[in-house]
């Protein structure tokens, strides 16, 4: 009874947000989903690193490639993290689109009826998961595939580059799901739209791909300078998270829960 | 929690003052709908509808589906935006509000949360939105009785349980107000029951709560006041006695004889009279406007074998069905207030 005696606290506080964030950062662990999909994603993009450092090994031996190339670690890096990617954005879903699904949404809601910083919240929460597993997924890609390339000659990548640039491309990508989530309300089609934005892209012709969100990714692990530099490609990257996350925000504000 | 005396509980009580020490203070209510409307494309769910909860009051709200019941509640609660007007607790627009589960506990049926979160998780997650201890999820588990369920996943909980997890939520802040859309919706006898004590019980502790119900004999007993919304507009607020006392209280006589009703409308000039069933005529009758002795002597003087005889008492539910008709829709020639 001790709350009712009180006069009523109106306006925003740090307060609230910071209790808002504690929420969400538990219901991302309360369930399984997310830590099983980001689990899945390291092992995902470690096992796809091995392989594809496997086939350039086999490749030498038959001859398909000059013996004595050097293998180029970080493009195999760059295709296992954009292949792995998609399972991250299996998890920053988890956070959203379950709820519309099960009509949580309007607890979370009611509970923080500020609703642009509970999408900012949840995309940050998304970020941190996503960035946290990119540190981890960079560097045993990097091990995975010196593994299995044995002592064939390779252009190899530090490890504190892999983790650091894997991590900028989950965190965008988690960003850029929990927006999609906001906006379509369903999981299927978010992951639609994030599959063709991040994965599709990378095979469209290379003037209209190198706006999208994959081709950047792609250029910001491989750091090939292909299509273009790093910083051009965190730009891409964060242009795509501001704009998405952007939209998530004004379309919750202005419909219905 | 200890039950209080209500008049000396003064809480959240709001006042807004003119700035002026010699001014006029208003006391501001505790829910407040003033000429909200909302569409949803062609369909108008509410149409200007105005009406306030006073604090510490329990207010049943009634009307026939699609009246726009919840629809209210969900905008008074910041769901869904109003088309034009607007809804305000304690003088405030909810999402203006710091902590509004400490002023405003919300369960609008169904069950609002994830499918594989067990129901602590949940309660907790909504807790932890508003700083409250663990110990007070583990107290409005006890409350509602899910202590034993807690642990399992929400998902697989039945429509009474889901029921009880929602008006856990709804308690976690210790709210001065409380809005239950339909609390009672899927409860077995003992839940219905069980509810009824608790909203008792929230009433007793001056808690101001709007509920929604089809059960009137339900509101009939925890309410103070109704608010009757048909089609979308406000039919009436007023309180529950005065709108059991529209319907005016029935006799029942069967008789024997048949076809005997233009004896009995000979005797009783100022009597409607009507039969019971209207299929055919079995000798039984409805007399409005006549009491119990006026038609035994009737029944009398017109040579008639009583075999029943008895008055039926008006409730909320012949008082609802007068303002609303039977079928539900027959609301324009009602005057909205």
């Amino acid at each position: 009874m001790s709350g009712r005696n009180a006069t009523i606290e109106v306006g925003a506080t740090s307060s609230a947000l910071v209790a808002l964030i504690r929420s969400e950062w538990g219901k991302a662990w309360s369930v399984r989903a997310p830590a099983a999909c980001l689990a899945g994603a390291v092992l995902l993009a470690a096992g796809t690193a091995f392989t594809l450092a496997n086939d350039q090994v086999r490749a030498m031996q038959t001859g398909e490639i000059p013996v004595g190339t050097l293998v180029p670690v970080a493009e195999i890096l760059a295709s296992s993290v954009m292949f792995a990617q998609m399972v991250v954005v299996l998890a920053a879903l988890q956070l959203v689109t379950p709820e519309y699904a099960s009509g949580q949404i309007a607890t979370t809601f009611l509970s923080h009826p500020r609703r642009w910083v509970v999408v900012l919240t949840k995309a940050a929460v998304a970020g941190v998961l996503g960035g946290l597993t990119g540190l981890l997924t960079g560097p045993l890609c990097v091990a995975a595939t010196e593994l299995a390339l044995g002592d064939a000659p390779r252009a190899t990548v530090p490890a504190a580059e892999a983790a650091v640039m894997t991590a900028g491309v989950f965190a965008c990508a988690a960003m850029v799901a929990v927006a999609l989530g906001f906006l379509t309300r369903s999981g299927v089609a978010a992951l639609s739209v994030a599959f063709v934005l991040l994965v599709l892209t990378l095979a469209a012709p290379a003037a209209t791909g190198k706006v999208f969100p994959g081709v950047a990714g792609s250029a910001l692990v491989s750091g090939t300078g292909d299509p273009y530099a790093r910083w051009a490609a965190l730009l891409v990257l964060l242009a795509w998270v501001v704009a998405s996350v952007g939209a998530a925000v004004v379309s919750v504000e202005r419909r219905d829960a | 929690m200890r039950i209080d005396d209500r008049a000396r509980r003064p809480a959240f009580r709001t006042f807004v003052g003119t700035g002026r020490q010699s001014g006029p203070v208003i006391v501001v209510p505790m829910l407040q709908f003033a000429e909200i409307s909302k569409r949803y494309g062609p369909v108008t769910a509410l149409d200007h509808v105005s009406f306030r909860v006073e604090e510490g009051t329990v207010t049943g709200l009634l009307g026939p589906n699609g009246a726009g019941k919840s629809t209210l509640m969900r905008l008074l609660v910041g769901l869904d935006r109003p088309t034009s007007g607007s809804a305000t607790v304690a003088g405030h627009r909810y999402r203006d509000l710091r902590w509004p589960l400490r002023v405003i506990g919300t369960h609008l049926g169904g069950r609002p949360v994830h499918r594989r979160r067990s129901a602590r998780a949940h309660l907790r997650s909504v807790a932890l939105t508003h700083g409250l201890a663990r110990a007070r999820v583990d107290e409005v588990l006890e409350l509602t009785g899910l202590a034993d369920v807690a642990h399992r996943a929400a998902g697989g909980f039945s429509l009474g349980m889901g029921q009880r997890l929602g008006l856990a939520g709804a308690l976690l802040g210790d709210p001065a107000a409380l809005v239950l859309d339909e609390p009672v919706n899927g409860l077995d006898t003992d839940g219905v029951r069980w509810i009824r004590e608790l909203l008792r019980l929230l009433a007793d502790q001056g808690r101001t709560v709007l509920i929604s119900s089809h059960l009137m004999s339900e509101v009939q007993l925890v309410a103070d006041r109704v608010v009757v919304l048909g089609g979308g507009r406000l039919l009436a607020d007023t309180t529950v006695a005065e709108l059991a006392g529209r319907a005016r209280d029935e006799v029942v006589l069967r008789t024997a004889e048949h076809g005997a009703d233009d004896r009995l409308r000979a005797l009783l000039p100022d009597a409607a009279i009507r039969p019971v069933d209207d299929q055919c005529d079995d000798g039984a009758w409805r007399v409005t406007g006549a009491s119990e002795r006026e038609v035994g002597l009737a029944a009398r003087g017109a040579d008639l074998t009583v075999l029943h005889l008895a008055r039926e008492t008006a409730d909320l539910e012949a008082g609802y069905l007068t303002l609303v008709g039977d079928r539900g829709q027959q609301v324009d020639s009602v005057e909205a207030r």
